[in-house]
């Protein structure tokens, strides 16, 4: 029987407000993930470093012969920008990583800590590319922010930038900063950057696959193949991909210099910014790289 | 780019502004259509057409609100060929699974006055959402808007999908009551 959709239709002309809101809602949920996030850090912290010790005295004294608590590598916020004018807001956080080693401590310290820094060539080039390329990504979406803030005037926009170190052993290190951006509608992007203690390099990709090997066509390929397993699995599961170079915004193949991380198993994760490759509710997406790709490292973490 | 840029770019009827909102929009519309159609050839085409009407409709129209503006065409396109698709199958049509629990509520053939004027309607639908807690609101325009699925708003929402189906029943139910006591609707019909 057919329909005259007399409501449905009538749906369409509902206050722009409300679709905006639930647009928006979307946004302040992912913005309460955040403050969870933080706030889950926080009370582990809180945790390990005072309610433990307390509650017990081996506790207490296996912390005190701890050489180190955290990583090697340390990174602190150098620099904050705050904007706030009722309608627009930004909270953004520079990070700056630095060498755990080269900081001050005793003469035992410092012969332990020698013998992480000579494994952990980190004081070379790659903390200051990192830094350097931290700033340079922060600095644009400070940037952007500032230019739409004064083209919008009455607009409501936000751009909120954490950091977080997510690995940091004695061969590896990664920071991964996050960028939550909201014009319109929220936008979750997402920047990893990575070293390798050992030759104190910050690497990307391309770096930690042989030269010569076609990294962009495998991982694009098995990538494109696990969406297409997902969306059978699923019907209501959704990817944009497409198998033409003319794929109109749809993703056809990583870019060289993909942002990518090492999970806690070892696994090669690639990274995309929200919308990317799904559609925007979906968050940041993330795949698992095949074995039969990784096996091919040169470089592993 | 920023909307008001886009929405410039069309007034000043540059091709580029069909590729720029498509970049920053595609996805979105995409999805909204998708929602309606689930067929990819059939979505594709409608947010094609969705560019299309809204080069012919800027300028004049200069909208407050892009993304509000641009899923309102592509919600009524998408709904254009839903119609379209189903009287053409009339068999084995495809059920858009929103729509059908409207009309389940409130059918619109059986109760609704042929005489009623759209405006009012769109009219009393605000005063109705109005009204409502904003949780019950986004849901409403979720659902019934933006067609999502229930397993989507459950994930939105971190409820149960049962909460938002009972939520959503419960919202339905209240707005046929709306309907009635504004006179718009009438069950002896």
């Amino acid at each position: 029987m057919m329909k005259d959709f007399k409501i449905i239709d009538s749906l369409d002309q509902i206050d722009d407000a409300y679709i905006v809101e639930a647009i928006q809602f979307q946004k302040e949920k992912s913005l309460l993930r955040y403050k969870r996030r933080i706030l889950s850090v926080v009370a582990a912290c809180v945790l390990l470093l005072f309610i433990l010790p307390n509650l017990s005295p081996k506790i207490a004294y296996a912390m005190e012969k701890l050489p180190l608590i955290g990583p090697y590598i340390k990174v602190i916020t150098i620099r904050e920008y705050f904007y706030d004018d009722n309608h627009n807001q930004a909270k953004v956080k520079y990070p700056k990583a630095s060498d755990a080693s080269l900081s001050t401590s005793t003469s035992e310290e410092s012969s332990q800590k020698e013998t992480s820094s000579s494994q952990a060539n980190t004081s070379a080039s790659g903390l200051s590319d990192v830094n350097a390329s931290t700033k340079a990504y922060i600095d644009t979406l400070v940037s952007q922010f500032k230019q739409d803030i004064a083209s919008t005037k009455e607009g409501y926009s936000s751009l909120d930038v954490t950091y977080e170190v997510i690995t940091d052993s004695s061969t590896w290190f990664t920071l991964e900063v996050s960028a939550l951006i909201t014009k319109a509608d929220g936008n979750e992007q997402v920047r990893y950057y990575n070293i390798d203690k050992r030759s104190g390099k910050m690497v990307t990709l391309k770096d930690i696959f042989p030269t010569g090997y076609d990294y962009i066509g495998e991982i694009s390929s098995d990538i494109k193949a696990q969406m297409k397993s997902k969306m059978a699995q699923d019907s209501e599961t959704m990817y944009f991909y497409s198998d033409s170079p003319n794929s109109n915004g749809d993703f056809y193949q990583i870019a060289p210099n993909v942002d990518y991380y090492f999970d806690n198993y070892g696994h090669l994760m690639i990274a995309f910014s929200e919308a990317s490759v799904a559609p925007a509710y979906y968050g940041p997406v993330t795949f698992t790289v095949s074995d039969s790709i990784t096996s091919h490292l040169s470089i592993k973490p | 780019m920023e909307d008001q840029r886009i929405i410039e770019l069309f007034e000043q009827r540059k091709e580029s502004a069909v590729s720029v909102a498509h970049s920053k929009y595609g996805n979105y519309c995409f999805k909204i259509a998708w929602n309606v159609l689930k067929d990819e050839e059939d979505v594709k085409e409608c947010v094609n057409d969705t560019w299309m009407r809204v080069w012919d409709l800027i300028p004049p129209q200069k909208p407050l609100h892009l993304s509000s503006f641009l899923g309102k065409i592509t919600r009524n396109l998408a709904l254009d060929k839903y119609r379209k698709s189903n009287a053409a199958k009339r068999s084995f049509p495809y059920l858009c699974q929103p729509i059908e629990e409207l009309e389940e509520i409130i059918p619109s053939q059986k109760c609704l006055d042929e005489n009623i004027n759209h405006q009012t309607l769109v009219f009393e639908i605000n005063v109705f959402l109005s009204k409502l807690t904003q949780i019950d609101r986004v849901l409403f325009v979720r659902r019934y808007f933006f067609m999502d699925t229930t397993k989507e708003l459950q994930q939105r929402f971190d409820l149960k999908e049962s909460t938002i189906k009972v939520k959503l029943y419960r919202i339905r139910k209240s707005l046929k009551e709306h309907l009635i006591q504004e006179g718009l609707y009438d069950e002896r019909f």
